[in-house]
């Protein structure tokens, strides 16, 4: 899985293209720890390209949006495929408020 | 006759030592797989995430005294109605239908890994035959539901 993260002013853009197995979680967790060093992190994490996720992949996803809220910051996702929109909605993850259809709006929600 | 199933064809088969690395490996090998005998992909993905679920419950549980000698065999297979998922170790019996994962609260962490199994997958038992684990999911493919 590739991970590429860009600035869009203090909001880092973070697109994730590939599968979230359980060794991708791990290297996730460790890019991501760095952009939650940021005071307050704001995320947007752009899953167009994201084919896969396990719940691996789920947990950290819900461990690095627990740590943008308790930095007083925010971490939201968009564009998820439909495999993997209904993999958050089973899990019980798929909040309209972090969740969003497109990059355009989830970083509007900043 | 109708209730008797027709012959599955294997389209992966793959025995590997209980690790993390090697499991990923193999979730690769099965994105080939299923995209090679064009399984539909809501039925591919459920596929690879039962496999991930399942092996990684092998590795953290039924595994984790053992690690050495310890192997996972994953076989897919598919009949005119159904892929059939078939994930075997010789691991300490472990019953993952059993643990509490079952009953997930949803939007709390934890817990996911089969209670996602159970909701992508249509049915799944556990056999412990021969001192070895297993798990045999099923689901339908679309054509043969209507």
């Amino acid at each position: 899985m590739n991970i590429i993260d860009e600035p869009h002013g203090e909001i880092t853009v973070v697109s994730l293209n590939g599968s979230m197995d359980p060794d991708q979680a791990l290297n996730f967790k460790e890019r991501l720890q760095t952009l939650l060093a940021d005071r307050p992190p704001k995320i947007v994490l752009d899953c167009s390209d994201l084919r896969y996720t396990g719940s691996a992949g789920l947990r950290e996803f819900f461990f690095a949006s627990k740590a943008a809220e308790q930095a007083g910051g925010k971490l939201v996702l968009c564009s998820l495929s439909a495999d993997v929109q209904k993999t958050f909605e089973i899990a019980g993850f798929a909040n309209p408020e972090n969740i969003f259809t497109s990059r355009e709006k989830a970083l509007a929600a900043f | 006759m109708e209730d008797v199933p027709s012959p599955a064809e294997i389209d992966f088969h793959a025995t590997f030592a209980a690790g993390q690395s090697e499991l990923c490996d193999v979730l690769e090998q099965i994105d080939a797989a299923t995209q090679k005998h064009s399984y539909p992909a809501d039925v591919a993905y459920a596929l690879k995430l039962s496999v991930e679920e399942l092996a990684m419950n092998t590795i953290h549980y039924g595994c984790h005294k053992q690690k050495q000698d310890c192997k996972i065999t994953v076989t897919l297979s598919r009949n005119e109605t159904h892929a059939l998922l078939r994930v075997e170790d010789n691991g300490q019996a472990f019953d993952p239908l059993e643990t509490s994962e079952g009953e997930h609260e949803p939007g709390t962490i934890g817990g996911h890994g089969i209670f996602l199994v159970r909701q992508m997958m249509d049915s799944l038992e556990y056999l412990n035959q021969d001192q070895h684990n297993i798990v045999i999911a099923r689901k339908q493919l679309p054509d043969a539901s209507g």
